[in-house]
């Protein structure tokens, strides 16, 4: 029994060791024109292509935050300033939505020039006071899903 | 041990089809079109928006002229799937690649509410250039969907 407990451990050690590897070793992939991507990732994508993100926040009911908190209070938070926080920090801005499918879900989409500028755009805001003050405002526990994404050589929109 | 892996791959299986039927998009569009769960941050005049995730089925590899699945499937969008949806009305907002999945491309598209999105898909199934176009390029792929609506405080709406 005891050898039993021990390996049953050392897997699970093991395990968490080796997400925690994963987690650290996946630097997001390279996002924007054509010429950034490896190989054949950029085969059908546009060589002047911005790098374009979705975003889906769907509110974790069971999460602690500020009083009274939903759906309605996250749309608040974007509407009032989290946008123009991410404006101000260089992020195109395309559209904020609300899911039909699920009511506590907002979906929103961003462009910026590539990875790089991603990074420098996200390292902006979430360094911003007017966020820290923003998020104590408005404290809404989410989880978050999200794509990102170059435009293709036939899309509209690059 | 097999027979339970088995049992689950069922139950996982049954899952995605009664996914895959449930379809029926929901209401979409302006706000006044919408229940009182969804509506209350939505423009009066959005439009109906839709996300589509298609991932290439990978055993298509190597299929056609193609090495690679997906670019079989960027193929048949640029060679005529967009413009089959423009032709019967849909607007078609961009194509992308997925940079962290190679095999899945996004893209989204736009109606003036449910009823026109209905009319538009309706239109291009029983389109005979559709039906070549998919026996030319045959990539299985499967599909993600999101309807939205904008939000008032939205840019593109």
């Amino acid at each position: 029994m005891p050898t039993t407990k021990t390996l049953v451990l050392t897997v699970a050690l093991g395990l968490c060791v080796t997400s925690l590897a994963h987690a650290q070793r996946r630097a997001p992939a390279p996002c924007g024109p054509k010429a950034d991507l490896a190989g054949e990732l950029g085969n059908n994508v546009a060589a002047d292509s911005r790098c374009f993100e979705i975003r889906m926040y769907t509110v974790n009911k069971d999460g602690e935050g500020t009083a009274g908190f939903d759906i309605d209070m996250l749309h608040q938070r974007f509407r009032e300033e989290e946008i123009a926080i991410f404006e101000k920090h260089g992020a195109e801005f395309m559209g904020a939505f609300q899911s039909l499918e699920n009511p506590d879900t907002l979906i929103w989409m961003l462009a910026y020039r590539d990875r790089a500028h991603r990074q420098e755009v996200w390292a902006g805001f979430l360094g911003d006071p007017a966020w820290t003050a923003l998020l104590e405002k408005y404290n809404v526990p989410i989880t978050i899903e999200a794509f990102t994404m170059s435009a293709t050589d036939y899309s509209a929109l690059k | 041990m097999k027979t339970c892996v088995f049992a689950v791959m069922i139950g996982f299986s049954s899952c995605g089809i009664a996914h895959a039927q449930r379809t029926p998009p929901p209401p979409c569009g302006p706000a006044g079109q919408l229940s009182s769960d969804f509506s209350t941050n939505v423009a009066a005049d959005s439009r109906c928006f839709e996300i589509r995730m298609y991932t290439a089925d990978t055993d298509r590899n190597g299929g056609g002229d193609y090495d690679l699945a997906i670019d079989e499937l960027h193929q048949r969008f640029r060679e005529k799937e967009l413009a089959i949806f423009e032709k019967h009305g849909a607007e078609i907002i961009a194509v992308w690649q997925n940079v962290e999945d190679p095999n899945t491309l996004v893209w989204m598209l736009a109606y003036r509410d449910l009823a026109h999105r209905t009319e538009v898909w309706d239109a291009f199934r029983a389109d005979p250039e559709w039906t070549a176009l998919r026996q030319k390029y045959p990539v299985p792929v499967s599909a993600n969907i999101f309807y939205l609506s904008a939000t008032d405080y939205s840019a593109l709406k």
